[in-house]
């Protein structure tokens, strides 16, 4: 371990910043990635629903 | 393309279930979209766990177990999101060429569907990749962003990604907003022997190989961060691909077999 404290780990040697500020942009990019696959998901999930309904409801009569 | 006078223009391919409708196989074993579909399906949560697993491995070591770099001081660990981003983007690049390519020489649409659903996690890995880059520049070389052969051709390389994906969005017709893809793509080839040998020919200030990382825990950190980008990577355009997938077969017959049909 490198890191006598907390505060040292999050100082980073005076360039906590750029550090912390470079993996926050990472893990955003992978949050917003995963959001909007989700979001796509959900509606192609939903029209294919309402799709497979469509058909259902039509067979029947 | 032969259109018949009297019946409207249909856009719409057949979709796989229509075998009948469908042009003879080239080869024995044609994949379908429904196979894709479940392939897919079957090997996102072990992409997800991977990339779970090496990202918290990763950021184990390139966090608490590598000392800071001679040169840069702990700001080198950027190192270790920027240069795995990098790379993938320049993987990934190359892998919607290839992708486009075969989806040009295959009647089915799944190859395609595959350049598609890469183009988006690229962008975003030369974009991070750009940004943490920029963020090392600032502390390690005093500038936010210098036009080098390196930072401009992927510069150039997260424009040609988001060029793709623009002219795709904007093509209403699937087969010649793939066909489309597919050219811009295989056009911006050029840039990635650009990308990974300008530091080379045209030494700058570019850190790769100027780093000062003590051999182990740095290559061991620099491998997981790189191999959890790959699996987010792959996990992310898997997803992708079954979203794509769902939208591309509307209407068809195992569509409405699927347990995702039923509410």
């Amino acid at each position: 371990m490198n890191w006598r404290s907390f505060g040292e780990f999050l100082a980073m040697g005076g360039d906590g910043l750029y550090v912390w500020g470079s993996f926050a942009m990472a893990a955003a990019a992978v949050a917003w990635e995963a959001l909007m696959l989700a979001q796509r998901r959900h509606h192609a999930v939903e029209a294919l629903r309402d799709q497979a309904a469509l058909l259902r409801s039509s067979a029947r009569r | 393309m032969r259109f018949a006078s009297t019946e409207p223009m249909s856009l719409a391919l057949p979709s796989s279930s229509d075998r009948s409708r469908w042009p003879a196989p080239r080869w024995p074993g044609r994949v379908t979209a429904a196979d894709g579909y479940r392939l897919a399906g079957r090997a996102l949560p072990g992409c997800r766990l991977a990339a779970l697993v090496f990202t918290l491995a990763g950021l184990a070591v390139c966090l608490l177990l590598v000392p800071g770099d001679a040169r840069h001081g702990d700001a080198a660990r950027i190192a270790f999101v920027h240069w795995p981003a990098a790379a993938t983007s320049v993987v990934i690049y190359l892998l919607v060429v290839g992708w486009a390519v075969a989806g040009q020489r295959s009647e089915g649409r799944l190859a395609a569907l595959m350049a598609r659903a890469l183009a988006p996690t690229g962008a975003l890995m030369a974009f991070v990749a750009l940004w943490t880059g920029s963020l090392w520049g600032k502390p390690g070389w005093g500038v936010w962003w210098q036009w080098t052969p390196r930072l401009s051709t992927e510069m150039a390389l997260f424009v040609q990604y988001v060029a793709i994906m623009v002219m795709q969005a904007s093509i209403d017709d699937p087969r010649r907003g793939d066909r489309a893809g597919a050219r811009l793509a295989a056009a911006g080839l050029f840039l990635l022997p650009m990308v990974y040998v300008s530091v080379a020919w045209w030494p700058a200030r570019h850190a790769e190989l100027a780093v000062d990382l003590p051999a182990a825990p740095a290559f061991v950190g620099l491998l997981l961060m790189t191999a959890a980008c790959g699996a987010w990577a792959l996990a992310a355009t898997l997803h992708r691909l079954r979203s794509l997938i769902l939208e591309c077969e509307q209407g068809a017959e195992w569509l409405s077999q699927l347990p995702e049909a039923r509410a």
